[in-house]
């Protein structure tokens, strides 16, 4: 099997990956000395300790080597999906056709889909979470489109 | 002792106003409820009901989530022993003996004694709560700047110990939990720190958006993958009262269960699951007849049933007395209390004696309350099994978008809550725990604060963390700890543990 595509390799570089990022988005931060830190110091020691840790967990690959169990994209791609939509929907299209949205793209990240339970799940969302987050938290969402 | 009594009088007062009922009550719904559905455990739930909580008192806020914790350690036992699915994770040795017991028609004394072993060792700690948590706190009060990030490293270290797989990549995702923690606004000098110039980071990278993209969107795509979306069918309970035999059986046992599991909980890094399977084979070791344990043994529900839910409070005693929280769920509690204004440390309990005092009352309430909604109404929850995952997951989507939003009116919030789905998917493919990071990324701003304290008294002078007592005893104990891991029959024994 390919070293490169087993578990501990992988998490390694992404252990390595986000040190990196983490240097990278603060490499403006002022360092200091140990006795008057400066916004970059500790942040700088815990990025080196993450990249240190990443390379030894990717050179243990070496002598571990298990493959990353195979997903399957559905469900992962919908449920992101369904997430994105609420985030992106809410403020133009209002809380009811978001929610509706969301519910059919969630419900999605599953097969065997029969129309009318779909529609029922949609009608149960909108009543409980207009009911809760609208009339008794009073949570100010605008429920429809602002266009109507 | 007349002090305790006092204060004990206080909490009672405060937890039994009808407000803080009816959210005790509810927490313990709420717990039973995800307890017994496989596939949504009590950190999702607690992080998705945080944002309600916002509109609480913060007494009622943190009794209530409490009420979520170790709601779900009893109803995940109802599952295990009726259908063979552990609930929780902290259920899954309950499923040898009490499935068992419930497949030769005593599944009635198991759940009776599970409820049982589960107030007992509900009672007894909280009673140790209240008497331990102030003179803690009064020691922690002379902790300094060192000593405190000695104790911390020392929480940090333990909880690699005991998570399960890799020590390699525990430690990472602590570290990369410290990391997101520093995101944000710095405390003392006021920049800005790795936002990429996001307004919605400027405060820090939201704890509930994490924890739900981590663990509730995350742990849906990775149960959509293996599980089938069924409802499941469970057998009928005839007959609950346990004989007179089955509870002098389970008295040792339900001592036992307790001692064990109030030990990993105040250890940091533990909490009910390892609890329940170091009182299981404990309780295996000192029968004298174990070839009966996996066959039905009383014992074998005793044992772990009293561990889990005795760690699930047991672990509430660092976190309220020092304000160190030993494992994530603790963490997700210091995150409520902060966003009430409430600052954790060994001060809370001088100076919040009605928060301390109230919850602790409340504790011993909901566990009343749980045996009675776990008992005569089984059948009840047992039903609940019969809704689909298909209706389930959907729902429990919806909860985690529309939760987060409302904690500011903020949709930058959910797009944060999806980015960490995404990376909680990516971890948990490459067989990363994530619990460790949540613990790191609260404790990362603490430690840094602490560290930075520590250095500025010394004046740069990194011997200060061997010179003071306190601090030199908890590095010291850090560096056993991972000596002990090292050493090969521990880490077997860890192994072994979690096994499942």
């Amino acid at each position: 099997m390919n070293v490169l595509l087993s578990k501990d390799f992988l998490a390694g570089i992404l252990y390595i990956a986000f040190g990196l990022l983490g240097l990278w988005l603060g490499r403006a931060l002022e360092t200091g000395s140990a006795d008057a830190m400066g916004p970059g110091y500790f942040p700088r020691i815990v990025c080196a300790l993450l990249i240190a840790i990443g390379a030894l967990l990717a050179a243990t690959a070496l002598v571990r080597r298990e493959a990353v169990e195979r997903g399957r994209l559905r469900p992962f791609a919908f449920i992101t999906l369904s997430c994105l939509a609420f985030a992106l929907l809410l403020r133009p299209l209002g809380l009811i056709l978001t929610l509706v949205i969301s519910t059919v793209l969630a419900r999605l990240a599953e097969g065997n889909i029969r129309i009318v339970p779909l529609l029922l799940l949609c009608l149960v969302m909108v009543v409980a979470n207009v009911g809760i987050f609208v009339l008794a938290l009073r949570i100010v969402i605008p429920l429809w489109p602002a266009a109507l | 002792m007349p002090d305790i009594l006092s204060n004990i009088a206080m909490g009672f007062g405060i937890a039994l106003t009808w407000q803080n009922i009816g959210l005790c009550l509810f927490g313990c719904v709420i717990g039973t409820i995800i307890g017994v559905l496989p596939g949504i455990g009590p950190l999702t739930t607690m992080a998705m009901i945080l944002p309600v909580t916002f509109w609480l008192s913060p007494v009622g806020a943190l009794i209530m989530l409490s009420g979520v914790f170790y709601g779900a350690q009893y109803g995940g036992s109802t599952t295990a022993i009726l259908v063979k699915i552990p609930g929780e994770t902290s259920s899954v040795v309950t499923v040898l003996d009490g499935h068992a017991m419930a497949q030769r028609g005593r599944a009635g004394p198991a759940l009776a004694i599970a409820a049982i072993g589960s107030l007992f060792a509900g009672s007894v700690v909280t009673l140790l709560i209240a008497v331990a948590g102030p003179p803690l706190a009064s020691i922690a009060l002379l902790f300094q700047s060192a000593d405190y990030v000695s104790v911390m490293l020392l929480g940090l270290v333990s909880a690699v110990v005991l998570a399960h797989g890799s020590v390699l990549k525990a430690v990472g995702m602590i570290v990369l939990g410290v990391l997101l923690g520093l995101v944000g606004t710095d405390v003392s000098t006021g920049e800005y720190r790795m936002t990429m110039g996001l307004d919605v980071l400027f405060d820090g990278i939201g704890f509930v958006p994490l924890s739900m993209g981590l663990f509730g969107l995350a742990e849906i795509a990775v149960n959509l993958e293996s599980a089938g979306a069924g409802g499941i069918e469970a057998k009928p309970v005839t007959g609950l009262w346990p004989t007179l035999g089955d509870l002098k059986a389970s008295l040792g046992a339900m001592v036992r269960g307790t001692a064990v599991g109030t030990a990993f909980g105040i250890l940091p890094g533990g909490g009910p699951t390892i609890a329940a399977f170091s009182a299981y084979s404990l309780e295996k070791k000192v029968s004298r007849s174990p070839q009966r344990f996996g066959k039905g043994a009383i014992e074998g529900v005793a044992a772990p049933e009293s561990a889990n839910n005795a760690a699930a409070q047991a672990c509430f005693i660092p976190m309220l007395s020092l304000g160190i929280p030993p494992n994530a769920l603790m963490a997700l509690m210091i995150g409520a209390m902060m966003v009430h204004g409430i600052t954790p440390g060994p001060e809370i309990i001088s100076k919040q004696p009605a928060l301390f005092w109230g919850l602790i009352a409340s504790m011993w309430i909901g566990n009343l309350m749980l045996v009675i909604l776990n008992l005569p109404l089984i059948g009840i929850w047992v039903k609940l099994l019969q809704v689909p995952y298909s209706y389930l997951f959907p729902s429990i989507i919806i909860l985690c978008c529309i939760g987060t939003f409302t904690l500011n009116s903020s949709t930058a919030d959910v797009m944060v809550m999806t980015v960490f789905g995404v990376i909680g998917y990516a971890l948990r493919k490459l067989e990363c725990e994530p619990a460790p990071l949540l613990l790191g990324l609260v404790l990362g701003p603490m430690l840094e604060e602490y560290f930075r304290r520590a250095m500025v008294l010394s004046d740069g002078d990194w011997s200060i963390f061997v010179r003071r007592p306190i601090s030199l005893g908890f590095l010291l104990l850090a560096l056993a700890l991972l000596l002990a891991v090292a050493l090969p029959n521990i880490r077997r024994g860890r192994d072994e543990a979690f096994r499942e």
